[in-house]
């Protein structure tokens, strides 16, 4: 924003403003005087404030004061009844300020301003993520309001170390970033690193945590997850305990963590507050659902298309007589069937509400059920690319990993058969070995190395065995790659 | 551009690979001799779509040798002469006296056939008309399964047969035969030497009784 010079002027100030803002019939000034003379503008955006708080801090101590005039300090201190109130010299700070719901006023004499907290916007109330359900724990969710969030962190981690850096990102928006953690937890390497690469971002604007996310992750490109994304505070507060990093955009409900490890994606919150048994088992299902979902159409196609000979014979029988009449290869109907589950669950999540259900059932049983019957596609192939889709939403973090990656498989398959699909597997090991978060391995305590680090990897160990203050996150930064 | 470029030979060779061929699988073969070389029967599996049941279907040709019949077979069969699933070699009492070796040799290196195939050795009769006795798929393979199991009948596959006989010529297989309900019975083992059917012993003689044959 050009220099703007504010006068010792009242009307001047006043003009100057009116000159800035002109067109915008939000921006409201209201002038204020006092019965022995003070005089004052009062400037704000409806909409934007408490009306209530405006009225009876700002406008009514002006009106009822006994000064005659008075300087912005004075103002600030002593008139105006509320709680937040400053005076403020940055003209940057200033604007930003004011046209997030503060309320600027200037009184004749004095060319400073003054700021006062007058935000009273709507905003929407805390409620479970629609995504990261549980059964049972807590179910408050992040909002898109900035403060809330921070509060709703805050009230989880009464710990004075637990600190709050804010920057302002995008020229346009200047939107609010906060960088939040636990000094002396958190490595001061892993603050420094992430508040190097949010200051080094330069952007127009930022409506949401993805627009930062997708900027500031390591390995760009990989369908694989390296900065965790959550809506739910008690993520973020286990998260920051475990000394890693977290980011909270202003107007972003999603919170971004970081360094996210690899092992974080087959996490779930139940697992945390529900018993260890069921958590593992669930956890494991997870595992194998990740597994099947990458591999079970390849396999599918592998062995019918070069491996029949594995295939137990009546299965192989079956299978070649609903094959029979189906004009496509078979490798080139899975791919086909795989589209149309994407495109199905596209629909489904676009459509709203009980229209997305009905979707969802004309889809999957309808199409499905006249695809076989027409010869379309075989009714072996459907239940497989059913199984790869029900197993696919069992890991949600993966999701894009599972899409992508299935129709690699699903490539080496048809084209190499079960050396393909081995040879596929073993390329996504390497990738994954050569992946890090924030410097941090990513595939970090997935092998066994030290037996703390084991506590919540694979399985969660019960909350009886496990050692919260081991920190894993923080010894494992690698050398090479230490910011 | 070079992006496509990239990908093109990547989406050629999944687009240009992978189409599946019909398969006409053979659940069984059976082999006797004829006067001018061999005549080979093979039960092949039908299942025209998941409600029906595989029921089986009976080629036969005739040729000089096993390679030579495998070749004729595969021209008669609308789909891809499928061999992995075919759990059973039938040998006809003739056939059975002609070297068995050569073949066992044959069987073992073709890619198609697995090595657990169970040979086994038609008493009286042909082999074919032992196949076509009955009119359920694996039947045999079930039967000498069972057999070989409960002790009755020799566990000899394709594999240990022809390495016995590398080894020393002689072997024991399975026999077979109908029996008087026309049902498909065991009927002792054939015992082969030089890699030749020698001689029947029946059930009560493995244990070292009178020889038959």
């Amino acid at each position: 924003m050009d220099q703007i010079t504010f006068s010792t002027d009242l009307e001047s100030n006043i003009r100057l403003l009116q000159a800035i803002f002109q067109g915008d019939n939000t921006f409201v000034t209201r002038r204020a005087a006092g019965h022995k003379g003070l005089s004052c503008a009062v400037f704000f955006f409806d909409g934007m404030v408490n009306n209530i708080v405006i009225n009876q801090s700002v406008i009514r101590p002006i009106v009822c004061s006994d000064c005659a005039r008075v300087s912005a300090d004075e103002l600030a201190r002593t008139i105006l009844q509320i709680n937040d109130s400053r005076v403020e010299t940055d003209t940057d700070k200033l604007f930003a300020s004011f046209l997030y719901g503060d309320t600027v006023i200037f009184t004749e004499g004095d060319a400073r301003p003054v700021v006062v907290n007058t935000k009273g916007f709507a905003v929407r109330t805390a409620s479970e993520p629609e995504n990261e359900r549980v059964l049972s724990g807590p179910r408050e969710g992040f909002t898109e309001c900035f403060m809330p969030n921070l509060a709703l962190i805050r009230r989880r981690l009464n710990d004075k170390r637990l600190k709050f850096t804010f920057l302002r990102i995008g020229s346009r928006t200047n939107t609010v970033v906060c960088l939040c953690y636990l000094a002396g937890v958190c490595e001061q390497k892993l603050i420094n690193y992430l508040r190097r690469k949010l200051e080094a971002l330069d952007l127009d604007s930022v409506l949401d945590a993805n627009y930062l996310a997708e900027r500031i992750r390591d390995h760009r490109w990989a369908p694989f997850p390296t900065l965790g994304t959550t809506e739910r505070p008690d993520v973020v507060a286990a998260r920051l305990v475990e000394g890693r990093c977290a980011v909270v955009v202003d107007g972003s409900p999603v919170v971004l963590t970081a360094p996210f490890l690899f092992q974080e994606c087959f996490q779930s919150n139940d697992d945390y507050y529900i018993g260890f048994l069921h958590a593992n088992l669930s956890r494991v299902l997870r595992v194998l659902g990740f597994v099947c979902t990458l591999t079970f159409p390849a396999l599918y196609v592998a062995l019918l298309l070069y491996h029949r000979e594995l295939v137990p014979a009546r299965l192989l029988f079956a299978i070649s007589a609903a094959q029979r009449g189906v004009p496509l290869p078979i490798g080139w109907e899975t791919f086909l069937l795989l589209l149309v589950l994407e495109a199905l669950k596209e629909a489904g999540a676009r459509t709203p509400g009980a229209m997305g259900q009905t979707m969802s059932i004309v889809g999957g049983l309808v199409l499905g059920q006249a695809a076989v019957s027409a010869r379309f596609a075989a009714a072996p192939t459907v239940i497989v690319v059913a199984i790869a889709g029900v197993t696919g939403l069992m890991v949600p973090k993966l999701q894009t990993a599972s899409l992508w990656l299935r129709f690699a498989f699903l490539a080496a398959a048809a084209a190499y058969g079960l050396y393909g699909v081995g040879l596929a597997l073993a390329l996504v090991l390497v990738w994954l070995c050569r992946m890090h978060s924030c410097s941090v391995p990513y595939l970090l305590n997935l092998v066994p190395r030290i037996k703390a680090e084991q506590e919540d990897a694979w399985l969660r160990a019960p909350w009886f065995f496990m050692r919260y203050d081991r920190f894993a996150v923080k010894r494992n930064v690698r050398k090479e790659d230490r910011p | 551009m070079k992006l496509l470029a990239k990908l093109l030979p990547a989406i050629a060779l999944v687009a240009l690979c992978g189409c599946s061929r019909e398969v006409s699988p053979v659940s069984a073969l059976a082999l006797d001799k004829t006067e001018s070389g061999y005549r080979l029967t093979a039960e092949v599996v039908r299942q025209d779509s998941l409600d029906d049941a595989a029921s089986p279907a009976y080629l036969t040709v005739s040729g000089s040798d096993m390679p030579d019949l495998l070749q004729r077979l595969s021209n008669l069969l609308p789909g891809e002469l499928y061999l992995s699933h075919a759990q059973v070699l039938l040998l006809g009492e003739t056939a059975a006296e002609d070297s068995i070796l050569p073949l066992a040799d044959y069987l073992c290196t073709e890619n198609d056939v697995r090595l657990s195939l169970r040979v086994a050795v038609v008493r009286g009769g042909t082999a074919a008309d032992l196949m076509r006795n009955d009119d359920e798929v694996y039947a045999l393979s079930e039967l000498l399964e069972r057999a070989a199991r409960e002790g009755t009948l020799p566990d000899m596959p394709l594999y240990r047969a022809a390495e016995v006989l590398h080894a020393s010529g002689t072997a024991i297989l399975p026999a077979l035969t109908l029996d008087e309900f026309e049902q498909t019975a065991p009927a002792g083992t054939a015992v082969f030497a030089n890699s030749q059917l020698s001689c029947f012993l029946d059930g009560g003689e493995i244990g070292g009784g009178e020889t038959g044959a």
